[in-house]
């Protein structure tokens, strides 16, 4: 499981614009529901904000999915589930740390079992900062990651490959093992 | 070639050939194979060498080898080759009482397809039937006592029909029973018993009690059992009813829209006992049990069309017969070959052995593409002649009962594939080896005459187009790739081109971009990942349905007969409660049977 | 003789191509529909296109093993086999080289294929989602085999092509069989696994079911397969029942008939498909033997009246369309 099962070098030419264009329309969405920030979801997702305008979907299963929303805090034991999901969803992949939590720990800033940064376990590409942040500026994020994807910024899963064995470190320096 | 040649060849050679494999210890087998493969030769060099040959001693027999019986022996033979091939590896104990029982039971088997007179019908279907009887025996005697009890069964029903023959003609021979001699309402005694006689082999409710148990011997055997000598029942009940008696005859007890009102209800019967076979073997979880019910609903369809008698239905039983012959043959082989490798009965306990054993499973899965009726395979065309066969005479009971049966085939062949080849593969088959190469041998003969009849259907029709005029029937309208009812029909050509052209687009369009594999571990649970723990979902696999069907399935004709067995038990054991051993009240009875005698002699003068 | 054939595989190509490419727009439409009726505003209909070029261009795919790349060949290619032997807006296609009962077991093809590739995961889901399939298939064809029997023995053929001709000198399936047409689009909702039998699929409970493990490619091509298997059911109900939108004989009227039968063809198809989306967008679930249990109820009843009705016409009263 520690081994890159993907070569870490992309070749440019293969990134197409017409495929960011498709990706940025068709986000399919898995929300990993850790913490208080599910409750946002619905709002987004129903006749009020409605993401489907944006071809944003829920998804069942990371297989299917593109983007996946870490909504709160990340507990040590909820991680290894959050990388798994991560590492199962298929590239390109995009991920959205929702909340202050992911960012720095937020009100757990001090706890024993709580992840701070979720960047260095794996790669975030956007930060919806707040607690909780409301309905319309998570419709802004996707806004934003939509233009990101366009422009080729969102490009966490590049990174997660490249920089596979420090990542692949930060998260054993928590896990001790990775099959259990 | 003559009688004795005729003789020679399919009976006495395979004689020989048990004989001599009985000391042939582990290479049994193999000598077994030589002198079917010997037989086999032959019936490719007679094909249309076909002649009728009277022998007299005392009696008349007539030994015959016309285009039915070479249609039938090639199955049987075809079937017995590759069980015996199978057999090879399988390290049987004791491999030369099986290979010279196998052995007796094919030369049975010649017997009763050669014979056109009762007696000699009556012998050879007699050393087959006993033959089985020790090859069950061999595995459990309990499972061998319950066919014994049906086999002897059909033995009375034959032997009254064959009784009743005789009483008005005084010959044994096939063609005199047609000498008219015998009034109508004798033939429907005859009939029906000849029918309920060899319907016990084709395994007909309320008559298939013994099938699941005799199908869970040993797996070469039953491949031939289920394949090969159950269709003798299929021959038996088209000689009796198309040869022996005739349509006239079916006719004389009235029509109903062009079919014998003697044959309806065997075709309702046949069409009830494909529901409930298949409805049966949806919930089996012991695969030599699952096939062994789906054995009895595919040969309900067989039912179905000897009972409609059309040249379409009959010629659909034939091919359905053919088809059946191979592909459950090839499914016993298979549950064989992954049993032999795993020592498992039970699908639940098994889950993907497709990935350690991927020719078994395609070999498989063709088989239960014939046996589901998927066009791919020649299963599907048989069926379609039953379907419309049933459908262009409106019977509005057959026709239902038979597609819904086949919708519940997909039901239980997803079972096995799921349950056995796909699914998680567990910890402790992760070494298990593909099945050695005699039985994958075996298994790949029985799929050609699958594959190349569904391309060519023309070759098959017409031998049994050839079988049905042979016996005095109308032909059947077919061409070389297409086949005809009066209501549609379908070009197997076409059919082909056009999957095969399509299957390119979705290939082209695949393998456009490249796939990784990953470990099967790798699933989505949720996050979680049991990495150890193969998660195979084929337990109690259609619960809800079960749930649904209780009311239904706590009926059950297997138990009527236990219920009905143990009344008589007890019946019994109550009358030995009148042997007191008290010598007064053997006295006394005999007071009461002389007062009895007395008032009835009294009563009758 | 062979450029005529190659025409004939054109048409027929070019038919498939515009069926899955309906189908498709079909999805879409029911986003937007299913989005207006919860009072959302919904993707653009082109939607459905935008998700396919997206995941049939996904950088990684991966697979359990060989048998798990059955589901998207045997899906793709059954379904648009199926598609070619269904007459469209009045246009043959193979319908003339095979009939119904052909059709029935070659719609029966892209299930299995689909079935075993999701069998071949080692996820649980998939197995539990197959079995829902399949109970669901046995449920649907009870009430539908039933309705087939009633068109076959009224009409007395199992060719698609003769019904359509029949239908259109006598009278149209809906007409002639009203109780069976009911029957049929009863069925036809469990057929296309619509709301509230989308069992197999259901994504709240065993994570969409035979789908779990499949992405990329894997899933782009059993888009298209649903796209085409839409269109597919659609035009199975419009071909038996609303005559295949022949309006015109194309024996008198040439090619104005066919484009105008096929436009009939799109108005019907899309009036069946909107019935099941809306149905679709409120109802809740069926459990699998809630399903099974009212499909072997009430639409079977119904259809067994149908087939009386077809049963009385036809051989009592001597009806011969």
């Amino acid at each position: 499981m520690n081994e890159n099962p993907l070569p870490s070098v992309i070749p440019d030419k293969e990134w197409k614009k017409i495929q960011r264009m498709l990706s940025k329309r068709s986000l399919w969405m898995i929300h990993f529901c850790t913490g208080c920030g599910a409750m946002e979801m619905p709002p987004v997702m129903t006749s009020r904000y409605d993401m489907e305008r944006f071809g944003i979907i829920p998804m069942a299963t990371p297989r299917q999915a593109d983007l996946m929303l870490v909504t709160g805090y990340v507990a040590t034991k909820t991680l290894k589930r959050i990388v798994r999901v991560y590492e199962q969803m298929q590239d390109p992949k995009y991920v959205i740390a929702f909340g202050s939590c992911p960012i720095n720990g937020g009100i757990y800033w001090d706890s024993y079992n709580i992840i701070k940064r979720l960047d260095k376990y794996i790669p975030v590409d956007l930060y919806i900062a707040g607690c909780m942040p409301r309905p319309e500026a998570v419709m802004d994020a996707f806004l934003k990651l939509m233009k990101d994807i366009d422009e080729g910024k969102a490009n966490g899963w590049m990174r997660y490959r490249k920089y596979y064995d420090q990542y692949k470190r930060n998260q054993m320096r928590i896990f001790k093992r990775w099959d259990e | 070639m003559d009688a004795l040649t005729l003789f020679g060849i399919f009976i006495l050679l395979p004689l020989v050939g048990a004989l001599l494999s009985y000391f042939g210890r582990k290479y049994a087998p193999i000598i077994a194979l030589i002198f079917v493969a010997i037989t086999g030769i032959f019936l490719y060099v007679w094909y249309g060498n076909f002649g009728s040959y009277t022998v007299d001693i005392g009696v008349k027999l007539n030994l015959t080898f016309d285009i039915t019986t070479w249609f039938f022996m090639l199955m049987i033979n075809t079937v017995i080759f590759s069980s015996l091939l199978f057999a090879v590896s399988a390290d049987l104990k004791n491999a030369g009482g099986f290979s010279t029982l196998m052995l007796l039971g094919f030369t049975g088997a010649n017997g009763v397809l050669l014979s056109r007179d009762f007696l000699s019908l009556y012998l050879f279907w007699e050393l087959m039937s006993w033959s089985v009887y020790v090859l069950i025996l061999r595995t459990s005697g309990e499972y061998a006592r319950r066919y014994l009890l049906f086999g002897v069964l059909s033995a009375y029903f034959i032997i009254m029909g064959i009784g009743i023959i005789y009483y008005y003609t005084g010959s044994f021979l096939y063609e005199d029973a047609l000498s008219g001699v015998i009034p109508y309402y004798a033939w429907a005694w005859i009939l029906v018993f000849l029918i309920l006689g060899f319907g016990v082999k084709m395994a007909i409710i309320p008559l298939h009690v013994w099938a699941p148990y005799a199908y869970s011997s040993e797996q070469p055997f039953v491949s031939f059992l289920s394949g090969g000598l159950s269709k003798l029942g299929t021959f038996g009940i088209y000689m009796s009813m198309y040869s022996i008696a005739g349509v006239g005859i079916l006719d004389s007890f009235g029509t109903f829209r062009g079919v014998s009102l003697l044959g309806y209800p065997f075709a309702l019967l046949g069409a009830i006992t494909a529901f409930v076979g298949t409805i049966l073997a949806i919930f089996q979880d012991d695969i030599r049990k699952l096939l062994a019910y789906s054995s009895i609903g595919q040969l309900g369809y067989v039912m179905v069309g000897l009972g409609l008698g059309t040249s379409l239905a009959l010629g659909g039983a034939l091919f359905h017969a053919f088809n059946h012959a191979f592909f459950k043959s090839l499914l016993f082989l298979g549950a064989g070959a992954v049993i032999y490798r795993t020592g498992k009965y039970k699908i639940s306990e098994m889950g993907g052995l497709g990935y350690r054993m991927p020719f078994t499973f395609l070999f498989v899965l063709f088989a239960i593409f014939g046996l589901a009726g998927i066009p791919l395979t020649s299963g599907f065309i048989s069926k379609w002649m039953l379907y419309e066969a049933a459908i262009e005479k409106k019977f509005v009971i057959i026709a239902p009962l038979m597609l819904i049966a086949s919708v519940g085939a997909f039901l239980y062949s997803y079972r096995i594939l799921y349950g056995i080849f796909l699914g998680g593969l567990k910890e402790e088959h992760k070494k298990v080896k593909e099945a050695p190469a005699p039985m994958l041998a075996a298994m790949f003969i029985l799929m050609l005459p699958l594959l190349i009849f569904s391309i060519v259907p023309g070759w098959i029709l017409g031998w049994i187009n050839d079988v049905l005029t042979n016996t005095g029937l109308k032909p059947i309208d077919y061409t070389q790739f297409t086949y005809y009812s009066s209501i549609g029909g379908a070009n197997m050509a076409t059919f082909w081109i056009a999957f095969m052209v399509l299957f390119f687009v979705a290939v082209a369009i695949f393998i456009m971009k490249r796939a990784r594999v990953v470990n099967q571990y790798d699933n989505y649970f949720a996050g979680e990942a049991p990495s150890s723990v193969a998660l195979h979902a084929a337990h109690n696999y259609y619960k809800p349905l079960k749930d649904t069907w209780a009311p239904m399935l706590k009926y059950s004709v297997d138990r009527a007969y236990e219920k009905f067995s143990k009344f008589f038990v007890d019946g019994f054991y109550e009358i030995k409660k009148i042997y007191t051993g008290n010598p007064q009240d053997y006295a006394a009875y005999l007071g009461i049977a002389f007062l009895i005698f007395l008032i009835i002699g009294w009563w009758l003068l | 003789m062979i450029v005529d054939w190659l025409i004939q595989a054109g048409l027929v190509a070019l038919y498939l191509f515009l069926a899955v490419v309906i189908g498709l727009l079909f999805m879409g439409i029911a986003r937007k529909v299913t989005a207006r009726v919860q009072n959302r505003v919904g993707p653009p209909v082109y939607q459905n296109f935008l998700d396919v070029g997206k995941l049939l261009a996904k950088k990684t795919n991966i697979k359990h093993n060989w048998i798990f790349d059955f589901a998207p060949l045997f899906a793709l290619a059954g379904v648009l086999l199926a598609l070619a032997y269904l007459p469209m807006g009045g246009y043959k296609m193979l319908s003339g080289e095979g009939d119904l009962i052909l059709l029935l077991y070659i719609m029966a093809i892209p299930a299995l294929g689909f079935a075993l590739g999701a069998g071949a995961s080692a996820n649980p889901n998939a197995g539990v989602g197959v079995m829902r399939a399949l109970m669901l298939m046995l449920s649907y064809e009870m009430p539908f085999l039933l309705v087939l029997l009633a068109l076959m023995i009224f009409y007395n053929t199992a060719s698609l092509s003769t019904l359509l001709e029949k239908q259109m000198s006598f009278a149209w399936g809906i007409v002639a069989l009203p109780i069976s047409a009911l029957a049929a689009d009863l069925a036809l909702q469990g057929m296309m696994m619509e709301k509230p039998f989308d069992i197999p699929i259901a994504p709240h409970e065993i994570a969409s079911g035979p789908l779990v493990e499949f992405g990329g490619k894997y899933l782009g091509m059993l888009m298209l397969y649903s796209a085409g298997s839409i269109v597919l059911e659609t035009t199975l109900f419009v071909d038996l029942f609303l005559g295949g939108g022949v309006v015109l004989n194309p024996a008198h009227y040439g090619i104005i008939a066919y484009v105008v039968n096929y436009l009939v063809w799109f108005v019907f198809i899309f009036i069946v498909w909107m019935i099941a989306v809306l149905i679709n967008a409120v109802f809740p679930r069926f459990r699998i033997e809630q399903a099974f249990k009212f499909y072997w109820k009430w639409p079977t009843v119904i259809a067994i009246l149908g087939l009386i009705q077809a049963y009385i016409m036809s051989v009592f009263m001597g009806v011969v369309p």
